[in-house]
């Protein structure tokens, strides 16, 4: 599934795909067959690990994040979530108030939209959310939605 | 609020609860425990009334501790037992970070550790408490904790939960009818029903073992076994684990570690079955 | 299949062939899509086509959504 945006698949799931796979650590001589069997499937070349936790599923947190952050707040944010500025082709002003925690982790588990916001509007963000780093505001925030801390 | 403080493993507990009942069971429960290492608790879980009236008023048991979960659907008095274990398990899902925790139970023998994982009413416990009667030491029903630097298993041995169909399999095979709780029928797991691990395995709790072997049981089907490839072993383990991702770096480190173990999945119809499939795999691998 | 934890972000990833090696590559060097395809089949010896290049188009694309790679 690759959106407009190129999104990988979240598929933590996805063990009988899998399960014929090499070990990580050992050097793959690549063949012209395996970037054919990529394109060809157009499957998910990215598993990212996001592990359930069904006991907390009713997150702890009641953190938020501001979209963009403070620091870069008259940016506007691009469809794959990069910041740009204002009026840029493809991009939208960040939501007026801060996301909430337990909104984020929907839209990053089930693609749901922010309430008020379009579901374009809302992918931009959570690819905005999805691209944080330690250090920039907000992280420690997407960080607990992950796992919750 | 009354308190009651145990040690298992390396966590210290103190437990502290609105109501005299679910305490004096845990206290039976976990007869023959010792305290907290330095009398100082590493984890604090509570049950208290959902609002005051509900001390007294068709009491409601909601559980907290250093951590919470906001929306959970309160508990009835009368399985206060069982949420104060859920209080127990919450702190210790959300708050451990020493060791990397995996959704597991383990046994040991010879010094190494089966790990016995997957989803709930897989049957692990089960298998677990089985075999600490028949010669294993049993290490851990809920949680398995690995020392991500050394990746020694450190036991905590907490009272296996047997439900349903387990517990006249357990009352049966286990003499001694005080290392059980009281039957709680109706909980939100169906009937429910604790069990004290044996003398050896709570006097030995500080004695450490070696992960060996690594299998995912499903109760309820014909006899299966198969092999499970390295990159789907690493996402079930992270699956299991509530704690992965808060450890970060160390957590992936032991996580890559553990991805070399030999594992395997089987299915199983019952209990024999599947003892007799883990003491065959066990044998494969010198366990 | 290989196994990635990103630092910056705390999270673990697997990706699978050519994704490693594009990464490898982009480290040594950074460059665009075009560049990269030729640099991959180069280094895979493989012959380079316009199907090559799609897909790598694609997967760098992908790398940046999740944030393990940024345009200059």
């Amino acid at each position: 599934m690759h959106g407009e945006d190129g999104q990988p698949e979240d598929r933590p799931d996805v063990a009988s795909d899998i399960g014929s796979v090499e070990a990580p650590s050992r050097a793959q001589k690549s063949s012209r067959r395996d970037l054919l069997r990529l394109s060809a499937l157009g499957g998910a070349a990215i598993i990212t690990i996001r592990p359930g936790m069904a006991q907390a599923a009713a997150s702890v947190n009641m953190c938020t994040i501001a979209v963009p952050d403070a620091a870069r707040s008259t940016k506007w944010i691009k469809s794959d979530g990069t910041l740009v500025s204002k009026n840029t082709a493809n991009s939208y002003p960040g939501p007026t108030s801060p996301l909430k925690a337990a909104d984020i982790k929907n839209a990053i588990n089930y693609n749901t939209s922010y309430p008020g916001y379009t579901s374009a509007q809302s992918s931009a963000y959570t690819n905005y959310i999805k691209k944080l780093t330690q250090g920039t505001a907000g992280f420690t925030c997407f960080a607990s939605i992950q796992n919750p801390a | 609020m009354r308190h009651l403080q145990i040690r298992i493993g390396p966590a210290g507990f103190r437990i502290g609860s609105a109501w005299p009942g679910p305490l004096a069971a845990m206290r039976d429960l976990y007869a023959g425990y010792p305290m907290p290492q330095d009398d100082i608790p590493t984890h604090t879980a509570r049950i208290e009334p959902t609002r005051f009236w509900r001390r007294w008023i068709r009491p409601q048991v909601a559980i907290c501790g250093d951590h919470m979960l906001m929306d959970t659907v309160p508990m009835a008095l009368r399985h206060g037992l069982l949420a104060a274990e859920m209080a127990m398990n919450l702190q210790m899902a959300l708050g451990e970070r020493r060791f990397l925790l995996l959704h597991a139970a383990a046994v040991e023998r010879g010094g190494k550790a089966l790990i016995l994982t997957g989803e709930s009413g897989s049957g692990k416990s089960t298998l677990a408490a089985m075999l600490g009667e028949q010669g294993w030491r049993l290490l851990a029903d809920e949680f398995v904790l690995i020392d991500p630097e050394s990746m020694m298993l450190h036991p905590f041995p907490r009272a296996v939960s047997l439900k349903n169909s387990a517990i006249p399999e357990m009352e049966r095979i286990v003499a001694d009818q005080s290392r059980f709780g009281p039957l709680l029928r109706d909980t939100p797991k169906g009937h429910l029903r604790h069990l004290r691990p044996n003398a050896d395995a709570i006097a030995r709790m500080d004695t450490l073992a070696a992960p060996a072997l690594i299998l995912f049981p499903r109760f309820g089907e014909a006899p299966q076994v198969q092999g499970i490839g390295r990159a789907e072993l690493f996402v079930r383990l992270t699956q299991g684990s509530t704690n992965y991702i808060p450890l970060g770096e160390r957590g992936y480190g032991a996580m890559t570690k553990l991805m070399t173990l030999p594992a395997a999945m089987f299915a199983y119809p019952d209990t024999a079955s599947g003892l007799d499939i883990v003491e065959r795999y066990c044998a494969e691998v010198g366990l | 299949m290989t196994l990635l934890y990103h630092k910056p972000s705390g999270v673990t990833h697997f990706l699978a062939s050519p994704l490693p090696e594009m990464l490898a590559l982009l480290r040594e060097v950074p460059c665009g899509a075009d560049i990269l395809a030729e640099r991959l089949c180069h280094r895979l010896a493989i012959p380079c086509n316009d199907e090559a290049v799609t897909v790598v188009t694609e997967r760098l694309a992908e790398l940046a959504a999740i944030g393990l790679v940024h345009s200059a």
